[in-house]
């Protein structure tokens, strides 16, 4: 059990990484906090997280042991948030971990003049400021307990280019930068920050993934083979799964990587290194 | 290379032959075959022609491609860890880094270009048929019987290859050092090569004799050759017969002797000791021969320590009178649960059989006495049983029009009546049937349309004993007629503006009804007291011999029904339902009186409401509909339309009944409408066991794992699994299913025989045991899985329909001889497209008939969508349908898409000027969909028309903003001319 004992607050957890991460979690002993939008978002072209979906995932990490409480909020919402981690603390009374996992990938897949004013500051706000805030909100904790693991899942795509994609890569660099500014804000404080780059992580119908696809559709990528070109472009001619993103953030999250600070880990069957 | 091989994606993880690309600079072809199947000789002969087609390749590839052949035991790659799935995944990856590094190294020295060809001898990739590969291979079966002048170490190998044992030892001592859980003896049998001698075909493998007979199985009934008295058969893994060999009689034939060592064989079983597995005593094998005449024989087998197989029960003899029984199985494919079941049926078997059962097979008892009452307790909810009121349903209503008379109690549209309402207007009706001398237990027919007014009808029937006998107005008057008769109906109720055809049966119009009764005031009065245990209603059903057949259900029944979910569904007054189904089916009534039972309001849905999905959503909305009951091919419609006019927060509870539920298809709404605010029950029913069986909550984590489980049995029924002979089955093992309890219907009308057929008296209880023709298992959990029909019922979006009955009304047709009826899919795997496809043998054109003959006949949800002349109805050697050989039902592409609507209903609109124009536009929709001339006599069906051609065909008319035409008056009318005639008129 590594986490035993351990509270991990989730974001973006009904589905995908969230889920999986959660479930992860669950099974090594945390307790857990989820939050997910579990409504769709408008401007946002493709359907998010549901309700069902979160208590879905709620329902099985209780079935894993943990103590669970799910919670719907907007990552765009600080008062909402701060709402949400406040009544988190007083039922559990400290949170260890803190995973950033909320984000979207469209609106997407435009030349960069294309975008739109509105399109391009949506991508910034529930991608990058979505981290920030959580980080501000629940860092304020966390500096004051002298300890935590800040998880911040970013992407390949904060580390190298995508055409089309401006948005999302910018949001994403951006996460990086963050994290290690972060880093060097905490680490006095014991509280540790890092950052989780997986690559082309399959849409798994287990986690009910859907990032794969909705990437694909803003690359105009034929959806039916959209798993053999993404496959193709990864050195391991694998696609990521999303238990291996899971035990990445398991890791992280866990005591040990004590000492593991403003780290970028990378999960992307060897995308990067091309 | 790759352009000239299959793609990995096509080939199917049964073959035998697959390509497994990687990004390492060669293919590699795979070769699946299982160890057990191919001897040494047809082994090599498939390795020689892969060969040669790797040599033709070559040439017309000219790339340097070499053959090169590598051994391979993936029971060595289990042993580091494996597991199975995880080796076929890796496969299919091609990816072969998981073999030993001997083959690692092989595989990583090839220089680009080489083709290298895998063997793997484990069974996991061996289902497939061996008759094909064989025949496909091999041109002449090759023979010989035994052995090889191979060197031990060769000897070694070829061992190896065939399973894993290793531990080789000869009498040249020559001993090759492996892995100490696999052993093998060899020992020598002297014998001469004779090829054209076949006596077996693959591995023969046997257990020990001591005698001088081999029992070779046998899988084929004749052998494949028969060549100058002697016989080929083949082998097989498992089989029914087995041929002897005595080797006597071999030797005489082969001219030669042999003779199994005895000494020797004795000295290899006692070597093994008594913890060994039971020993496979002698492998027939067949080895390339070589020109030395030093024979050797090829030898035993062991399976200590290995599992070979997926499941494996090993014998052995303990003792002298003990034999130890030990079940081996891969926990990945089978639960330690199954397991339990599986030990504990073959102890019961054995225990049977021990007992001296000289019975049949059939008669041995899988489950022992002392199981049966645990297996019989999970499907039983019987003790539960919990009435709503304990008496009559009509008593119950007045008590709640005392109660709380101003409330609502049935809504239509715009009308809206209370209980009070409801009470005062049925006592009415009521008395004018003891007028009208309506004894109780008299059937009165309540043929009418949807209305508020039926409910109440059903209501003063029920008040003065009588039962109600719902009709469907759409019925054709030959079903309502003979319906009519067959109920004894000393009452006729209808609403219809049509003249009444019916000369022997009392009939009354509702009107005069209602009006006759108006002036009606204070008590009626009954002469005798009214039983909770009399029939209430009698619902008619499809028969399989061409007639429907009516089921009585006391009123008691309904009472338990609504009892065993109040409160697991927290039925209160302030629910609304929908009533959303026909009053003929069932359905209704649990919508009806769960309603009007607990208080609640029930909102009838009109005709039209009904078939336009958005206007139904519309309604649910506005009259804060909180119970929705749902056949899942209407909710399938609902989901859909649901995305764009969304259903409100008022659901708060959907019941699916009627057919069989897709549960992954529920995705969608789940996300719309989380399960914490609107439940999804499931439940299984029979009309004859009243309405519902089982009842199952359906989440997300149903859906997720699609599955098929319809639930528990409800309070007050009970479900048991029985074999043919009425043996419980455990749980688990599919059997048909069988209920008594509550549920129990009084029995058919006036059908003695069904009666004794299908109501038999209950082995394990009280009342009766109905049973149901419907096949399904237990789980041990208690829920049951629903899997089909034994017979040629079928359901086609909720509605239940006899395929016989159809038949039946064919084959009554004057030209038809022979008939066939089967149902088939528009599009494949969509249930909701199902479609009732005819195909007839008859003489004369008259084909037009049939389809006017069945329209006289059959309601709108049995008329087929197709009728298709045949030359002949294939039939199996037992004299039934051959349904494979019937020829493909072809669906036109612009139709595939379509789904078979109930019927096209709108208004016929009557417009005199446009009589002609309305011909012109319908003879250019006629062009357009038949896609040839077409005359105003043509007549549709003559010219290939069926439902989808009706459907496209309203579409068109739509389209022109022509008036819409009813199906049943295209059937009838059934030429332009003429439909443009009733149009018209």
């Amino acid at each position: 059990m590594r986490l035993e004992g351990k509270v991990a607050l989730i974001t973006g957890a009904a589905r995908g990484l969230g889920r999986a991460c959660a479930m992860k979690f669950a099974k090594e002993g945390a307790d857990l906090i989820l939050l997910d939008v579990a409504r769709n978002i408008e401007n946002v072209p493709y359907d998010l997280g549901s309700q069902s979906q979160l208590d879905y995932t709620a329902d099985r990490c209780r079935e894993l042991g943990a103590v669970v409480k799910s919670y719907k909020a907007d990552i765009r919402d600080l008062a909402a948030l701060a709402e949400v981690v406040s009544d988190a603390l007083a039922k559990f009374g400290r949170i260890d971990v803190l995973l950033n996992n909320a984000g979207i990938a469209a609106p997407s897949g435009k030349i960069l003049h294309e975008i739109t004013e509105q399109e391009w500051l949506l991508m910034q706000d529930i991608d990058l400021n979505g981290a920030w805030r959580m980080m501000k909100v629940v860092g304020q904790f966390m500096t004051e307990q002298r300890a935590g693991s800040i998880i911040n899942v970013a992407s390949t795509a904060g580390q190298v280019g995508y055409r089309n994609f401006s948005g999302y890569v910018a949001a994403k660099h951006g996460i990086i930068g963050l994290t290690k500014s972060a880093c060097l804000d905490y680490a006095p404080l014991k509280v540790r920050v890092n950052a989780l780059c997986p690559g082309s992580v399959r849409d798994s119908e287990v986690v009910e993934g859907k990032m794969l696809s909705e990437i694909a559709r803003s690359l105009d990528v034929e959806i039916s083979e959209h798993e053999s070109v993404f496959t193709q472009s990864q050195p391991m001619n694998e696609l990521v799964e999303p238990e291996d993103i899971a035990n990445a953030a398991l890791w992280l999250a866990s005591d040990e990587s004590v000492r593991v600070t403003g780290s970028v880990i990378t999960v992307d069957a060897g995308f990067v290194s091309r | 290379m790759t352009n000239h091989m299959e793609k990995r994606k096509n080939s199917s993880s049964n073959s035998l032959y697959r390509l497994l690309g990687n990004n390492m600079e060669s293919e590699i072809l795979f070769h699946s075959l299982s160890h057990i199947v191919p001897d040494s000789v047809t082994a090599a002969d498939v390795e020689s022609a892969l060969a040669q087609l790797t040599d033709e390749l070559r040439h017309a590839l000219s790339d340097e491609i070499s053959w090169c052949l590598v051994q391979h035991d993936l029971s060595l790659a289990t042993t580091e860890g494996k597991t199975k799935k995880r080796i076929e995944w890796e496969l299919n990856q091609g990816e072969p880094l998981l073999l030993s590094s001997t083959i690692k190294a092989i595989l990583f020295s090839l220089p680009k270009g080489k083709c290298l060809v895998l063997k793997a001898s484990r069974m996991y990739f061996s289902r497939f048929a061996m008759q094909s590969v064989y025949a496909k291979l091999l041109r002449k079966p090759v023979v010989s019987l035994e052995l090889t002048k191979r060197k031990p170490s060769e000897l070694y190998l070829d061992n190896l290859k065939q399973a894993p044992v290793a531990e080789v030892w000869h009498d040249d001592s020559e001993s090759v050092d492996v892995e100490p859980q696999i052993r093998t003896k060899s020992f020598t049998l002297p014998l001469q090569d004779h090829r054209e001698v076949l006596l077996v075909f693959g591995r023969v493998l046997s257990t020990f004799s001591s005698t001088n007979t081999i029992s070779v199985p046998v899988l084929f009934d004749q052998p494949l050759v028969q060549d100058a008295g002697i016989s080929l058969l083949p082998t097989s893994l498992s089989s029914e017969s087995a041929i002897s060999i005595n080797l006597d009689e071999l030797s005489r034939f082969l001219n030669q002797p042999i003779e199994l060592d005895k000494e020797l064989i004795k000295d290899v079983v006692d070597s093994w000791g008594t913890d060994s597995n039971f020993p496979i005593g002698l492998v027939l094998n067949n080895f390339i021969m070589d020109s030395d005449q030093n024979w050797m024989a090829s030898s035993c087998l062991s399976s200590a320590g290995q599992l070979l197989f997926p499941l494996t029960v090993d014998c052995q003899p303990v003792s002298d009178s003990q034999m130890q029984l030990t079940l081996s199985y891969d926990a990945t494919l089978f639960s330690s649960a199954q397991a339990d079941l599986l030990e504990n049926t073959m102890i019961n078997v054995a225990a049977d059989l021990l007992s001296g059962c000289k019975g049949n097979v059939q008669d041995l008892l899988m489950v022992s006495q002392s199981d049966t009452k645990g297996v019989i307790a999970t499907g039983e909810q019987g003790l539960h049983a919990r009435m709503l009121h304990n008496g009559r349903i009509e008593e119950k209503v007045s008590q709640l029009a005392r109660l709380q008379p101003q409330a609502a109690a049935v809504k239509m549209k715009d009308e809206v009546i209370t209980y009070s309402e409801l009470e005062v207007q049925s006592d009415k009706l009521a008395h004018y049937l003891i007028e009208q001398r309506i004894k109780p237990g008299c059937h009165v027919g309540l043929c009418l349309s949807r209305s508020s007014a039926m409910i109440t009808a059903a209501l003063a029937v029920m008040k003065v004993g009588a039962v109600y006998v719902p009709i469907d107005p759409m019925y054709p008057n030959d079903r309502i007629s003979f319906i009519c008769q067959d109920a004894d109906l000393g009452l006729l109720v209808t609403d219809s503006s049509e003249g009444i055809e019916r000369v022997d049966i009392n009939t009354l119009h509702l009107d005069s009804w209602v009006e006759a009764a108006h002036s009606y005031t204070g008590q009626y009065k009954i002469e005798q007291a009214l039983k909770a245990d009399a029939p209430a209603y009698m619902i008619y059903t499809s028969g399989s011999t061409g007639k429907p057949k009516g089921t009585l259900i006391p009123h008691q029944n309904v009472q338990y029904l609504i009892g065993a979910v109040e409160q697991e569904f927290e039925l209160s007054n302030q629910d609304v339902w929908s009533m959303f189904h026909s009053f003929s089916f069932d359905f209704s009534i649990w919508e009806m009186w769960g309603a009007l039972l607990t208080g609640a309001q029930v909102c009838v849905i009109s005709y039209d409401d009904s078939r336009d999905t958005k206007a139904f959503i519309d309604v649910i909305n506005k009259e804060e509909i909180t119970i929705l009951s749902q056949t899942p091919s209407a909710f399938n419609q609902l989901t859909l339309v649901d995305e764009s006019t969304p259903v409100g927060a008022s659901l708060r509870l959907v019941v699916f009944g009627g057919e069989s539920l897709n549960t992954g298809s529920l995705l969608p709404w789940f996300d719309r409408h989380p399960e914490s605010q609107c439940r999804l029950v499931n439940m299984f029913g029979i009309t004859e066991t009243t309405v519902h069986v089982t009842a199952k909550e359906i989440t997300r984590l149903e859906a997720i794992n699609r599955s098929r489980s319809v639930g528990k049995a409800i309070n007050g029924w009970n479900i048991y699994i029985l074999d043919d002979e009425q043996n419980i089955l455990p749980n688990g093992i599919v059997g048909e299913i069988y209920v008594s309890g509550k549920g129990v219907a009084t029995g058919y009308y006036n059908r003695e025989k069904l009666n004794e057929e299908r109501f038999i008296a209950n082995p394990f209880g009280d009342g009766k045991l109905y049973r149901s023709g419907d096949k399904g298992r237990l789980l041990p959990n208690g829920e049951l899985e629903h899997l089909g029909r034994f017979d040629s019922q079928v359901k086609i979006r909720g509605f239940r329909i006899e395929l016989g009955e159809i038949k039946h009304q064919l084959l009554a047709c004057e030209y038809v001889q022979q008939a066939a009826v089967v149902v088939r899919n528009a599009n494949e795997g969509d249930d909701a497209s199902a479609q009732i496809v005819c195909y007839v043998l008859m003489d004369g054109e008259a084909y037009s008939d049939i389809w006017t003959s069945l329209n006289q006949v059959l309601p709108e949800f049995m008329l087929p969508s197709t009728v298709y002349r045949v030359s002949e109805v294939p039939l199996t050697a037992n004299g039934k349908l051959n349904e494979k050989r019937l020829p493909e039902f072809v669906i036109s592409e612009s139709s595939r898409t379509e789904q078979i609507k109930e019927n096209i209903n709108i208004e016929v609109c009557a417009d005199n000027d446009q009589s002609t124009d309305f011909q012109d536009k319908l003879l250019v929709v006629w062009q357009e969909i038949f896609n040839k001339e077409v005359t105003t006599q043509d007549n549709f069906f003559d010219l290939g028309g069926n439902s989808l051609y009706a459907i496209q065909m309203a579409t068109k008319m739509r389209e022109f903003g022509m008036p819409e035409v009813n199906l049943r008056d295209l059937y009838k009318y059934q030429t332009i001319s003429n439909i443009a005639k009733l149009v018209a008129a």
